[in-house]
């Protein structure tokens, strides 16, 4: 993507999201029972149910609700949460920032193992390392991350080793060492899937600059096999790989849903899933559309990250 | 006689080729002496660019030298390591590539991927570097050496781009420049304006330049010896003079006769066939099963390169090298196709009249359209039945998109086609099912516009099978017009990836032939195939034009090759019509500056010249 196109792309972006929020509109409107039969339960008399009705806007027709919804969550007022009877704003935000530490310290950690790793196997193509590499790759890629995390708490969170908690949270400010420890297992968890995946994207992207043909004439130039692979080589293998690395944002973003359940870790995921079981309607919408809005700026970044470092896109 | 420069000594270089080894060269001999220009000439698979890559040690990893040596200075290349080539690479040896969009690094300034190898080779500083690089540039022509230091490959123009490797290979003014076809992806006026480029830096810098290429007009203009290559053998090597008007070898005789001329309308040639691979080949003649003169010894016994009179530096690799039989072995070939004798275009047998076509590309939506491009301005011709018109321009002047408008392709056209009075554009749906037959197109790349996955039965059938022909009727002219295009019925049943380029060409030929077509738009039918196979599928053209009385639109950036086959060109620069007119007046007196630039643009040799004397 040329840089010309950014602002289209933030166009797309944004029409994305705006289907979006329809469906997850709709789809919290067809499921049975409104938020007021899952407040009061199943036997609340017809009366209390009109009141709270009234109340939360469900006499009103459906367009008005889905402005009023839509029209709160741009202004920053992201409405009640119906189980918790607090505003959704300031829940959403903490589980957000928790959820975005998981992420960026994952890909973080990912991003140190699996380049290096990736580039190291492409330079030595076919030979033992480079095997080894690709089939701890196959066997990362393979696991689930529902088997992963209960195997890393089997192995890491109960006696004999017990070197971590095996679920929850303590906040940054409280304990900075309580904050990283309960972070190990799920971010190790996550880690292992997405290292796998893009240490096989380094690896083939660093193979294809080494058959390019500029990468022959820097040989054939007499430059030393070290600078041919640090000047020529790795500067446009990387540009691919970081790209891959802001997609893969978006990615986590489903599998953070499992992991965060698994260790009990309060981030969105686990608020999704909170608010599906309770029927916390104002609750699931918002997240969605927050979670919709993360998979989507990680494109954009995506694309803006390839478009920056490829000189072809940034200065046609 | 002193030392050669590089020795090339009984060099047999094969290929792994899944569990089997498939020969690429063999035993391939060549000395080049400092200061001199030596052409390596051959078709598609000869050998060339292994012979060369050999030289800089850098084959793939697939290959095998087998037997020989290569020795620069006394230093063997093939055995030397990594250190010692590093040495010699980019500072003794240095090379340019077909390439240059893909030679240099993307993501570096044109600049610094030169100053780079002063660095490394010559000591200099950061400074220093660069100021050399630009007088560098300067010294290639290049008229504003600080912009195109500055400015990233993909900002400047493939010419352009050669000019900046070319000034890369010679920035430590190396003993040897290797030049793999350095003009061959770039346009035809670019491509002399390189040709003299080198011709010039030779001459001052006295490099020794070993210079490969499918083209011989290219070799000719630029080699005082010429090597050539078929099949992995070296057939015959000499003065570029002899090679070219005094050779004593029927494959380069009849690559001779193959080559299209400029200069006038002569019968080009096409050899029958294609070239062997066969493993076993280096045991007789590799040519000895298209050549007109070989006898049973040709496929009996390997030839030597046998030294030709009056002395030894010219060689040919011939059974009958010293036999005046070979002369004669081409020259009962096919009459020159002369232009049309019909009277020009009364209106009664015109075909095709375009008037007023422009083509207009919208980018992007229209929500955020950038201003549409105009890649065809107001284009006007006449095409009478059974003429050739040649549509000819370099890279991005319109040719392709003109010939997409004509057959309704092109959602952006506006103005007139008028196919047998009826206009193009107003046809319902009926009528363009009616007209498609009628008019028919074949591209350039026979390998992506064959089906992979259809029989040559099936492809060449298809057109009838949509026209609702008869499945019986269908076998029977498939029949017909495979023979017509010398495939037999051997071929019905193979796919395209059993075929050789030659023979896919042949096979979409078929398909745009079968339903006897008015008009047949060829966008540049022969530009991927070697010059043997080209002059077979010209003659394949003329013959078929004259069996179903039909008109060609001949879409070409090749001059040489519309000399032959057409009765008036057209000449397209950016989208507009330059110049148009019969083609004996438009070619002997182009009136256009472009014209006349294109034209002497195409490298030219004469292959009588008795005499030598510095080459062109
Ligand atoms: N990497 C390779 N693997 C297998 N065969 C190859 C390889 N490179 C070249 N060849 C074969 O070697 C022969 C010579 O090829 P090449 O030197 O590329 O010819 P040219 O440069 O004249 O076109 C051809 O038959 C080609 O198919």
């Amino acid at each position: 993507m040329a840089l010309a196109l950014l602002p289209r792309r933030i166009f797309y972006g944004l029409v994305s999201l705006a289907i979006l929020s329809v469906i997850i509109f709709v789809c919290t409107h067809l499921l049975p029972g409104d938020a007021a039969t899952a407040i009061l339960g199943e036997g609340a008399t017809p009366a209390a149910l009109a009141a709270l009705r009234a109340r939360l806007g469900l006499d009103q027709p459906a367009p008005l609700q889905f402005a009023h919804w839509l029209g709160g969550v741009l202004t920053g007022d992201f409405g009640v949460s119906t189980t918790l009877n607090q505003p959704a704003g300031p829940i959403i935000a903490e589980r957000f920032l928790n959820s975005m530490a998981l992420a960026l310290v994952t890909i973080f950690c990912a991003a140190a193992i699996a380049i290096p790793l990736g580039v190291v196997a492409a330079v030595r193509r076919g030979s033992r390392l480079d095997g080894t590499i690709l089939t701890a790759s196959y066997v990362g890629i393979s696991i689930p991350d529902f088997v992963l995390g209960p195997v890393l708490i089997l192995l890491f969170a109960v006696p004999p080793l017990a070197l971590f908690p095996s679920s929850g949270f303590v906040a940054f400010a409280a304990s900075p060492a309580g904050w990283i420890a309960h972070l190990v297992l799920p971010v190790a968890a996550l880690t292992v899937v997405l290292t796998a995946h893009l240490m096989r994207q380094t690896r083939s992207g660093m193979l294809d600059v080494l058959n390019s043909d500029y990468v022959r004439t820097a040989r054939l130039k007499g430059l030393p096999e070290r600078l041919v692979l640090w000047r020529h080589a790795l500067r446009n293998a990387l540009g691919t790989t970081l790209a891959v690395l802001a997609l893969d944002l978006g990615y986590l973003m489903g599998s953070i849903v499992i992991i965060e359940e698994i260790f009990a870790y309060p981030g969105l995921g686990r608020l999704i899933v909170y608010a599906v079981a309770n029927r916390d309607i104002p609750l699931v919408e918002d997240v969605a559309l927050v979670i919709g809005t993360v998979y989507v700026a990680a494109n954009l970044v995506a694309d803006i990250a390839h478009a920056m470092l490829d000189p072809r896109l940034a200065r046609p | 006689m002193p030392e050669p420069l590089l020795e090339i000594d009984g060099l047999s270089i094969s290929f792994r080729v899944g569990g089997r080894r498939m020969p690429a060269l063999a035993e391939f001999s060549l000395a080049i002496h400092a200061g001199e220009v030596v052409g390596l000439v051959g078709e598609s698979g000869s050998g060339k660019s292994t012979a060369l890559f050999a030289v800089m040690n850098y084959l793939p990893e697939n290959a095998v030298v087998e037997r020989g040596s290569i020795r620069y200075r006394g230093i063997d290349l093939l055995s030397a390591d990594r250190a010692t080539l590093d040495g010699l690479r980019g500072r003794r040896l240095a090379m340019v590539y077909q390439d240059p969009g893909t030679a240099l690094n993307p993501a570096i300034i044109a600049g610094d991927q030169i100053a780079e190898v002063l660095r490394r080779h010559l000591g200099f500083d950061e400074a220093g570097a660069r100021q050399r690089t630009k007088e560098l540039l300067r010294l290639v022509e290049i008229e504003d050496p600080d912009r195109v230091y500055r400015s990233y490959p993909h900002q400047l123009s493939g010419g352009m781009r050669q000019r900046v490797m070319i000034a890369m290979a010679l920035s430590c003014e190396p003993d040897l420049l290797l030049m793999d076809e350095p003009t061959t992806a770039l346009d035809v006026i670019v491509q002399a304006h390189v040709l003299d480029l080198v011709r010039s830096l030779q001459r001052k810098l006295r490099s020794a330049i070993l210079f490969v290429s499918h083209n011989l007009g290219a070799v000719a203009a630029i080699a005082h010896r010429i090597g050539v290559l078929y099949a992995g053998e070296l057939m015959e090597l000499g003065p570029a003079v002899r090679i070219l008007g005094k050779s004593r070898n029927p494959y380069t005789l009849g690559l001779l006769a193959a080559v299209p001329r400029i200069a006038g309308r002569e019968a080009v040639q096409g050899i029958p066939g294609a070239a062997s691979r066969d493993p076993q080949r280096f045991g007789r003649c590799v040519f000895a099963e298209r050549c007109p003169s070989a006898e049973a010894i040709c496929l009996a016994e390997r030839p030597r390169l046998l030294a030709v009179p009056p002395d030894a530096a010219q060689r040919s690799r011939c059974h009958f090298a010293n036999d005046p039989k070979i002369d004669r072995a081409w020259s009962q070939g096919a009459a020159a196709p002369t232009p049309s004798a019909q009277p020009r275009s009364a209106g009664a047998d015109l075909l095709l009249e375009v008037a007023g076509l422009s083509v207009e590309y919208r980018q992007g939506f229209r929500l955020f359209a950038r201003p549409a491009l105009r890649a065809l301005r107001n284009v006007s011709f006449r095409l009478p039945r059974e003429r050739v018109l040649a549509i000819v321009g370099e890279s991005g002047s319109g040719k392709s998109t003109l010939a997409r408008a004509i057959l309704r392709l092109e959602p952006g056209a506006s103005g007139r086609v008028l196919f047998e009075g009826a206009d193009v554009f107003a046809l319902d749906a009926a009528g363009l099912r009616r007209f498609r037959r009628k008019a028919q197109i074949v591209f350039q790349n026979p390998t992506s516009s064959l089906n992979p996955q259809r029989s040559v039965f099936e492809l060449v059938a298809r057109p009838l099978a949509l026209a609702a022909v008869p499945r019986r009727e269908q076998r029977d002219r498939v029949r017909a017009v495979l023979a017509a295009v010398g495939l037999g019925d051997l071929y019905l049943d193979r796919y395209p990836r059993q075929l050789s380029g030659g023979e896919k060409q042949r096979v979409a030929l078929a398909r745009a032939f079968v339903t006897e077509p008015l008009l047949v738009i060829l966008d540049e039918p022969t530009t991927a195939l070697d010059v043997s196979v080209q002059a077979a599928v010209l003659e394949l053209l003329a013959k078929e034009k004259e069996r179903l009385r039909c008109a060609y639109l001949f879409i070409s950036h090749d001059l040489a090759v519309v000399r032959q086959i057409a009765d008036e060109v057209l000449v397209l620069r950016h989208g507009t019509v330059q110049e148009s007119g019969p083609i004996e007046p438009l070619f002997e007196a182009p009136a256009n500056a472009y014209t006349r630039a294109l034209i002497a643009a195409v490298p030219s040799f004469s292959t009588d010249r008795a005499t030598g004397g510095s080459p062109r």
